[in-house]
């Protein structure tokens, strides 16, 4: 019997054996609707300040439910092939612009099937996912993951500094493009971190795991366009409260500054007002939190402007 | 009116679902008090966001909140402190019939948060690789990644602990 099918068996022996656990009906209830009532004072607050400005998309009042999360990578249209670089208002020691090659060199090496060569490229972190070289060689999930960008169409890479902390600059890269998943084109994008010290950048392409923890709010969420020539807000929830908050934009130029965070029950509402307003086209949000212990969480989220 | 009809589809739901999360819980966290407790949260936030996902399915966006909260409580530690952990020996005491949980919950405990869960989903849920990764809101290859390093850790647990019962 192989090892899978012994631990299948095991896994119903073991739930037979669980201690009973059970959940109420009445006090889901209560919290839930608590937690409504919460949300639909901060859609008021929200509608209040649309209407001061004009940016807010409040969709969310009497009755339409927040939104739920969206899938990390959808099929969509795609941005324009050029890559891009927006960096943050802070001092660098290291060159950023370093962080680009080194993703795209990581991926072609797992393209090629040279795992040798992109574990050589790996940040520490990035290597201690693994138990050893020959687990990261025998992983067979990364051949359908990150290799398959190698191939991609249309790809375009955008990569953002975030603020730095002492000689390392970390940089977040994100991939967008067409890429054949399970035998079908599928359009979609990726993010990766990079830290480059003095000359030489490493990539830490499983940072990105955190990010399922980052839920866009409406528009982005809902798919709704962007108006051209209004201003722009982009939201999203974060389970924990992290240092910072960035939503980092595909093609569009020039520092910004990080978002404003606002505690909401356990988790964390971060806003991103842009002043200025990007011209009708299909862009990238690379919404980027950077938490108390170092690590970083990437989620890249597409939405169309018209 | 509108709360009405939103409480009947959901308690439809909760009906269905509530006691598969509390186990699913319970899995990820190796204790049922924890379990619960997340898989209720879980609940809660399914039911505010009940008239975005009631057209789909909605355990996976269930499963998928679930998940995420253990990976978060996991990472704040912040359920250590509501309810210390208990020990297993003494759960095991007080029933001889609990050997199996044990084991494969301390196994299950080895991995990190996102690997368990697409082990316990993959081979307590039966659920497929794809399944996994639309629940999980992670890429099918990055899945396969977690099955094959969650499998080749287990492994070894798994495998030493049963040679030595057998001695």
């Amino acid at each position: 019997m192989s090892f899978e099918e012994q631990l299948r068996q095991r896994l119903t022996r073991a739930e037979t054996q669980m201690p009973s656990a059970k959940v109420s009906l009445q006090e889901t209830l209560v919290g839930a609707r608590r937690g409504l009532l919460v949300r639909y004072a901060l859609s008021a607050s929200a509608v209040v300040l649309a209407i001061a400005g004009g940016a807010f998309v409040a969709n969310d009042l009497l009755g339409n439910d927040p939104p739920a999360p969206a899938p990390a990578e959808s099929p969509s249209p795609q941005p324009t092939p050029t890559s891009t670089r927006s960096d943050s208002a802070t001092e660098e020691f290291a060159d950023p612009s370093l962080a680009v090659p080194a993703a795209r060199a990581w991926i072609e090496a797992m393209g090629a099937g040279d795992r040798e060569r992109a574990w050589d490229l790996l940040t520490a972190g990035a290597k201690a996912s693994y138990d050893s070289y020959a687990d990261f060689a025998a992983d067979p999930g990364l051949a359908e993951g990150w290799a398959t960008w190698a191939f991609a169409e249309d790809v375009a890479y955008h990569h953002h500094s975030l603020p730095s902390r002492g000689p390392r600059a970390v940089v977040v890269v994100t991939v967008a493009g067409t890429r054949q998943v399970e035998g079908a084109a599928e359009r979609g994008a990726g993010a990766m971190v990079v830290h480059v010290e003095e000359d030489r950048a490493l990539v830490d392409p499983f940072a990105g795991g955190g990010g399922t923890n980052i839920e866009p709010v409406s528009p982005l969420e809902g798919g709704d366009p962007f108006e051209a020539g209004k201003p722009m807000s982009f939201e999203a929830y974060v389970p924990e409260r992290p240092m910072e908050i960035y939503f980092f934009i595909s093609n569009r130029p020039g520092p910004l500054a990080p978002a404003e965070m606002e505690p909401v029950g356990r988790r964390v509402l971060a806003r991103q007002r842009l002043e200025d307003s990007l011209p009708p086209g299909d862009y990238w949000v690379t919404i980027v939190a950077s938490l108390p212990d170092g690590s970083v969480w990437t989620r890249p989220v597409e939405f169309k402007v018209e | 009116m509108l709360t009405r009809t939103r409480d009947a589809e959901f308690k439809e739901f909760f009906m269905a679902e509530s006691a598969a999360l509390a186990r699913l819980g319970t899995f990820l966290t190796g204790d049922h008090e924890r379990g619960a407790d997340l898989a209720q949260e879980a609940l809660v936030r399914t039911y505010q966001h009940w008239g975005r996902i009631k057209e789909q399915d909605p355990a996976p966006y269930a499963r998928r909140v679930l998940v995420n909260l253990v990976r978060s409580a996991h990472r704040r530690k912040l359920l250590e402190r509501r309810h210390p952990p208990r020990s297993h020996a003494v759960a095991a005491s007080r029933s001889g019939d609990v050997d199996e949980w044990i084991r494969v919950s301390e196994a299950l405990r080895a991995l990190p948060p996102i690997r368990r869960a697409a082990v316990v989903l993959r081979f307590y849920e039966d659920m497929s690789e794809m399944q996994i990764a639309e629940t999980l809101n992670r890429p099918l290859g990055t899945i396969k990644s977690d099955i094959h390093r969650g499998l080749a850790a287990l492994r070894p647990l798994l495998t030493e602990e049963t040679a030595r019962e057998a001695l």
